[in-house]
């Protein structure tokens, strides 16, 4: 059609165009601020910049950050001091260097505003209007208003719960932002599927530590130790907080050696001291090497071990025929090199031993978690200066919603998982809906900045599960490839349009807040008000009825905006938390961070744990137990009254429990129920946690493990069955992973993350891109030569699930029996600079996890690799 | 006065076509408004129109002022370049700012479109009250809106936009060949 209209054409048709009102887009300017008087007055228009302190969530790490704001655009993000993530671990470190040398960020962090800014944004509410879903399917979006699309979600979670199937909803999350609110929301609907990201993370090593140390999330001291070991860890450069690479140039300044043990010359290992490749999942057998040589030539820390171990007697006779020659054979690590490994590390005092996602992610984490962290008790150091902290945290305390009674399993049977992790265990929800062995198929489906098709091994069967659901809502900034996948698409923020309190990272408590620097820049709702909005539609009150999310979680008064609401609901947190201060105040701190005077504290096992004063000790009583020995009920005094916790009468059930084997029952001044001293001598509180234990007349705290002490030989361990039903060694037990090269699938396949990229989220980020653009396939050169392999060629990488075309990245840096990459490649969806570059990982794996922990198993698979 | 205020009705026409996804009765004044122009349905035209103006994908032909004239502020393109804020300020200055909830990237066509019509309302009003001398201010905002802002990048939008096939998408291309001409008029009235 060509257009040709005269003046008075427009004119005459704008009769037809409709009435003239100002419509919803501006409104008039508030401030006071009319209708400029000239032209002329423009200049005085100008708005001075701003910096704001916020905190990074470019990846998980949270490094402090300022962000200049200038005429309401970010402009440029620059490192916060006043945050110690970014400076430091430990604070006499944080106190000095951010003085000294200010704060840090990584490339993501300088990026941030690529992402804001990205013109592939998810801008509008958008509904699929194509009932077929698969890969590469074309969804025929079509923008729909922020009303329909809310309404829709509200209507379709309202009936599902009317129809009594509110456990039919399945939620996926990330997991360090928003989460809260998400717990609350899934409890309040009455729904046990709530799963967050950390399954795919580093849950193995949280219940290896756990078990041995007691703390699922030891750091290392690293700056002050004069020799470092790293399993399987790239933190110079992998995605975190951005003062790793400081502390251990700090270290290394200071004289200390690093070691860094990987099939992979990572840029860790490539800096560091000594790289000693290996063969993928044998870390564990090196480990217990190691611990068989400070055993038998006494270099362990015998004082340390008697004081506060158990078990290892026990573990000494289990490590006694590992020796250098035995490992060898397992990882390919000459014995000569191990005994090397072992003189030094226990010559170089203090030394640290930390492993993270590297022998994280095969099916013998665990056991081979335990081993390597089992190496900081003999050497003496956890807890110390130098060693692996314990770090103490006191955040902001959610206050969790009395949410109706759920009588349906989960459905991906964590309670079957000994030693899994409150995120869930995504492979097994999303395998069992594929398969249909799923306890019930759920129907609707909420994934939060999530991409489950890229990031969950297996990404076939990802493909599936989701198509398997009635009704899919994602919320992301971007159309990621499960986006693509979903009914309703919502758009998310990124963490420079939202709010979130972050805790962790550091050695001692500081609480920093991320707030919006700018406004979420399409008008949309930010995830947590989203969720919010969403509730109200509904009318979700909590199990007494009450309103949750229309009321201030302080004034108790109706809160019609659902920011102010939030905002409240963090204040909540924070006056109820360690921090003891409200979210103004928090903003009002340098550094919108709120840090804890008292700073990292070494040995805090020492603690001695006080009685209450005027505190009764009294012996030949007994604790009176629910039927499944779970609740305390009350106490039996000596002359057989039975009473309730606060001292009066109790009526005992008929199949209730009597522990009479108790040392002591301590009960407070006015004769209420305080705790006990159990018969192994640990002390208790009133609802039976666990506080301490006897030592020389007094209680200490010890190490939050069941015994109070760091744990060689693992009876909790010993008591329980895996997911399979298989028993669990008391032993760190080095076991061969499930999977292993043979002729058909002659090469491991592994892959990592490096600093240039989050995950599989920042691949439409043009800076990042700019810096790794694709993730080429590393082939050792001497196999490269055997399969007739240059550098740069095109080749096909293949296993049993999955075949793809990849770039050969020819090099000496990796083990010759592997061959490995970047993670997060391969978009097909995303936007317009992600897609079609490098080769999606996930699609070669099975969808499992490992049987202890429900971590996702991201590299225990082979593959075959030839010439295209 | 008749004429500032038909022509704030047809940017305010433009505005909603280019910034609302299509609606029955947007469909019926575009057949009214917009001659020649044959509708197609409505389920193919909100795709279209999510395709075409909001994305991402290889038709999306993003409706922001400064990807086409600051297409490289970081090196790359971004939204919210030096244009948007430009824009803002004048927003600011001629006594609007954009509503709470509604989309905040200053440059949007939409924005620049409905910011024209409030323009010519206040040259209409001035008109009214009889005030010369003001009409007269507004109507040189409109010109130095229309010369910095407006006209600089909407033929490089419209050229890319134009660049399809199919007949929902016929609708915005005959929507787009319209608000072209009808700017392009607008400029050379202004002089």
């Amino acid at each position: 059609m060509t257009t040709t209209f005269t003046r008075r054409d427009f004119l005459k048709l704008a009769g037809a165009a409709g009435a003239v009102a100002l419509g919803t887009r501006f409104v008039a300017a508030k401030n006071g601020r009319a209708a400029a008087p000239s032209l002329a007055s423009r200049a005085a228009g100008q708005t001075a910049g701003n910096w704001i302190a916020t905190a990074c969530n470019m990846c998980g790490g949270q490094t402090g950050v300022l962000v200049r704001v200038d005429e309401g655009r970010v402009a440029k993000i620059e490192p916060n001091p006043d945050n110690p993530i970014g400076v430091a671990n430990v604070s006499t470190d944080f106190w000095r260097w951010k003085n000294t040398d200010g704060a840090a960020m990584c490339p993501k962090g300088n990026a941030g505003p690529m992402a804001l800014y990205d013109p592939d944004r998810v801008k509008t509410p958008l509904k699929r209007t194509n009932p077929e879903k698969g890969k590469g399917v074309d969804p025929g979006w079509a923008a729909i208003s922020w009303d329909e699309a809310l309404n829709t979600i509200a209507a379709k979670l309202r009936d599902l719960r009317d129809a009594g199937e509110a456990h039919k909803l399945v939620w996926f999350s990330e997991d360090h932002s928003f989460v809260d609110i998400q717990k609350d929301f899934t409890e309040l609907y009455g729904t046990p599927n709530y799963h967050n990201h950390s399954n795919l993370c580093d849950v193995a090593r949280k219940a290896s530590f756990k078990l041995v140390v007691g703390d699922e999330r030891p750091l290392g001291d690293f700056a002050n130790a004069r020799h470092i070991l790293l399993f399987g860890w790239n933190p110079l450069s992998a995605t975190k907080w951005s003062h790793l690479p400081r502390i251990f140039t700090r270290a290394i300044e200071n004289g200390a050696k690093l070691v860094v043990v990987d099939p992979y010359l990572s840029q860790t290992a490539a800096r560091a001291h000594e790289w000693i490749p290996l063969r993928p999942a044998t870390d564990g057998a090196l480990a217990l090497a190691l611990a068989h040589l400070l055993i038998k030539w006494n270099l362990y820390d015998q004082e340390f071990v008697n004081n506060w171990t158990t078990g290892f007697d026990d573990f000494a006779a289990f490590v006694a025929d590992k020796t250098p020659e035995w490992a060898e054979q397992i990882t390919d690590v000459p014995a000569a090199t191990i005994r090397r490994m072992a003189r030094d590390m226990a010559n170089l005092r203090p030394a640290v031993v930390d492993v993270w996602s590297g022998p994280g992610q095969h099916s013998n984490a665990v056991q081979g978690g335990r081993a390597i962290a089992i190496l900081n008790a003999l050497l003496g150091n956890v807890d110390r200066p130098g060693g692996l902290i314990n770090p103490e945290r006191k955040g902001p305390a959610r206050q969790k919603p009395h949410g109706p009674k759920i009588a349906q399993p989960r459905l991906d049977n964590l309670n079957l998982y000994p030693f899994g992790h409150g995120s869930g265990v995504y492979t097994e929800v999303l395998q069992s809906i594929v398969d249909g062995t799923a306890a019930y198929m759920p129907k609707i489906g909420m994934v939060i900045f999530q991409n489950l098709v890229l990031s969950v091994p297996g990404t076939d069967n990802v493909i599936e599960a989701l198509k398997k659901l009635e009704f899919l809502v994602v919320v992301d900034t971007m159309l990621s490839e499960t986006a693509e996948m979903a009914d309703i698409v919502i758009p998310g923020t990124t963490y420079l349009e939202r709010y979130d309190l972050t805790t962790n990272w550091v050695t001692w408590t500081s609480v920093s807040l991320r707030q919006p620097a700018v406004e979420p820049i399409f008008g949309q709702l930010p995830e947590y008000e989203f969720v919010v909005e969403v509730a109200r539609r509904m009318g979700l009150k909590d199990a007494d009825d009450k309103d949750f999310f229309t009321v201030g979680r302080i004034s108790g008064q109706p809160v019609d905006s659902t920011q102010a609401w939030y905002e409240e609901y963090l204040s909540e947190q924070l006056l109820k938390g360690g921090p003891k201060i409200s979210l103004d105040d928090l903003k009002a701190l340098p550094g919108a961070v709120w840090i804890d005077p008292k700073g990292t504290r070494y040995e805090k096992f020492k603690d001695e744990v006080h009685l209450p004063d005027g505190a009764q000790t009294k012996t030949g009583y007994a604790i009176v137990k629910s039927a499944d020995g779970k609740t305390i009920l009350g106490f039996k005094d000596d002359r057989g009254a039975a009473h309730k916790p606060d001292g009066s009468a109790l009526d005992v059930p008929a199949d209730a429990k009597m522990d009479d084997k108790v040392q002591q029952i301590i009960l407070d001044k006015d004769g209420k129920l305080w705790g006990y001293v159990d018969a192994k001598g640990i002390l208790k509180g009133a609802d039976g946690s666990e506080k301490g234990f006897r030592r020389d007349g007094k209680f200490l705290k010890g190490w939050s493990t069941p015994s109070r002490l760091i744990e060689f030989t693992s009876a909790q361990a010993a008591a329980r069955k895996d997911r399979n039903g298989n028993a669990i060694d008391a032993q760190p037990v080095y076991t061969p992973r499930d999977w292993f090269p043979n002729a058909d699938f002659p090469l491991y396949l592994i892959n990592w993350k490096e600093s240039s990229h989050t995950h599989s989220r920042t691949f439409n980020n043009p800076w990042l891109i700019e810096l790794m653009g694709w993730n080429r396939l590393a082939i050792n050169s001497v196999t490269a030569a055997r399969l007739g392999l240059k550098d740069g060629d095109e080749i096909w990488v293949e296993s049993p699930y999955g075949k793809a075309k990849a770039l050969a990245r020819v090099t000496q840096g990796i083990h010759p029996e592997v061959v490995g990459w970047q993670h997060g490649f391969g978009h097909w969806g995303l936007g317009h600079i992600a897609k079609g570059k490098g080769t999606a990982d996930g699609s070669f794996n099975k969808t499992i996890s490992d049987p202890i922990s429900g971590m996702a198993l991201h590299k225990e698979v082979c593959v075959k690799v030839y010439r295209v | 006065m008749e004429t500032s205020l038909a022509r704030a009705s047809l940017y305010n026409f433009l505005a909603a076509a280019f910034g609302d996804p299509p609606t029955p009765q947007m469909m019926e004044a575009w057949v009214k408004t917009v001659p020649g122009l044959r509708p197609a349905p409505l389920d193919e035209m909100s795709q279209a129109y999510t395709r075409l103006l909001v994305g991402p994908g290889a038709d999306y032909a993003p409706p922001y002022a400064s990807l086409y004239l600051n297409p490289s502020s970081n090196g790359k393109p971004q939204l919210w370049g030096a244009a948007a804020a430009a824009v803002e300020a004048l927003y600011g200055e001629a006594g609007v700012e954009i509503a709470p909830g509604q989309p905040r990237v200053p440059d949007h066509l939409a924005l620049e479109l409905q910011f024209m019509q409030h323009l010519c309302a206040r040259e209409a009003d001035a008109e009214v009250r009889g005030d010369s001398a003001q009409a007269v201010e507004w109507r040189e905002r409109q010109r130095a809106f229309l010369r910095d802002h407006l006209w600089p990048w909407l033929p490089q939008f419209v050229a890319r936009l134009s660049n399809t096939q199919d007949e929902a998408r016929a609708v915005y291309r005959a929507l787009a060949a319209f608000m072209l001409a009808f700017v392009q008029s607008e400029v050379a009235d202004h002089g």
